[in-house]
């Protein structure tokens, strides 16, 4: 191995035309605000998905419930079904009050795009993901269908279909939690971000 | 203007930057290349450099010199675009690896310099971050204690890494036409 080979490439290297910079300083704040923007728009964006998939969920919930209400013998059954309807018609609320209040904060952002409108959108964002609307999430949700289940084993305690119907409930319960703190974390950082950017504004 | 080792704490955020550019703006560019190889992607990832590195200064403190903070950030920031670019069916390998890299044994016609930095660039591209790092730094003339000042790795696997890097380099110089002594 001889070091001028090794110095030629080096040389070769180091003399490659420099790239030029995309951005100038005073560009990097726009820059900052645009990724913003940019997150949040595709929040935004997210979270109309989740209003369709909460729709198509509840479209494919209902006709199920009204063939197994048909199947339930006892009055309890009923009932645990009816509080899993009154959980999945609470979240689909949530869901579609969440989307319009955003949607009329992205019209403000459109109409007079400042950090404090950002950070209003992203403060809106994590208040969905953690805190009062979370557990009024968890509770209309997943106690009734834990009740529901719990009846049944009340009923027949070797059901082991309600069993196993217990232990998803409670797998989702806390896939829920640990996903929507993780959203909540990743617009904290967001809003951060724009504090700082908030602070740099001359 | 040439970059303070250890700049005292009343620099400003912008005259650190300023000297940064002075000194590494090409070296920069360099490195965005080094993780990515489509130009438009590569101006988003230098544009996400540059951005990183202006806000980063805030918190510059002096106690390691600004060419190793700049390259730290610029590493992480690069590392990053790459997990997040990357295709499935990529598998980044590591130094010991780069024998079975494509295209290493075709040595047929002459190989210009440009030619020579183009393939040097998808050889590097195939390495894992901390590799491609470290073949970064010796191909920008960091020596091997700033190499593990920068990655934070010790002198010993430094000392290793150099040599296969440079026993590549030396293949890859002799591959090409114009080089061949």
């Amino acid at each position: 191995m001889s070091e001028r080979e090794i110095d030629e490439v080096r040389a070769a290297w180091q003399e490659q035309p420099v790239m030029p910079i995309p951005v100038a300083r005073a560009q990097n704040l726009s820059i900052a605000v645009e990724q913003i923007d940019a997150r949040a728009r595709q929040a935004a964006g997210l979270l109309t998905r989740a209003r369709y998939a909460t729709i198509l969920g509840l479209a494919i919930y209902f006709p199920i419930a009204a063939w197994v209400v048909t199947t339930l013998d006892t009055g309890a059954e009923r009932f645990g079904l009816a509080l899993a309807t009154i959980g999945a018609l609470s979240l689909a609320f949530q869901v579609n009050v969440h989307v319009s209040r955003v949607r009329a904060d992205m019209a403000r952002v459109d109409a007079q795009p400042t950090l404090d409108a950002y950070l209003a959108l992203l403060e809106r964002h994590r208040a969905f993901f953690i805190g009062r609307q979370l557990w009024l999430r968890m509770l209309t949700l997943f106690p009734a269908l834990l009740i529901a289940f719990g009846i049944q084993l009340r009923e027949d305690p070797h059901d082991s279909a309600s069993v196993a119907g217990m232990g998803v409930v409670l797998i989702l319960a806390l896939a829920m939690y640990i996903q929507s703190h993780r959203q909540a974390r990743r617009v904290d950082e967001d809003i951060r971000e724009a504090r700082v950017l908030a602070a740099e504004m001359p | 203007m040439t970059l303070p080792s250890t700049p005292p704490r009343t620099q400003s955020q912008d005259e650190l930057y300023d000297a940064t550019l002075a000194e590494l703006g090409g070296a920069l560019g360099r490195l965005a290349r080094s993780y990515e190889d489509d130009l438009d992607k590569r101006q988003d990832l230098l544009q996400d450099i540059h951005l990183a590195l202006w806000r980063s200064f805030l918190s510059f403190d002096g106690r390691c010199s600004l060419r190793t903070w700049v390259y730290r950030v610029a590493h992480n920031v690069a590392a990053s675009h790459v997990v997040r670019h990357r295709r499935l069916r990529t598998r980044l390998v590591g130094l010991e690896a780069i024998d079975m890299l494509p295209g290493d044994s075709d040595t047929e016609g002459s190989v210009d310099r440009q030619l020579m930095v183009e393939r040097l660039y998808t050889l590097i591209r195939r390495l894992r971050p901390l590799d491609r790092q470290i073949v970064f730094l010796y191909l920008e003339g960091s020596d091997a204690a700033a190499i593990g000042e920068i990655t934070g790795i010790t002198a010993v696997n430094v000392a290793t890494k150099i040599n296969r890097i440079k026993k590549l380099l030396a293949r890859l110089a002799r591959s090409g036409g114009s080089y061949d002594e």
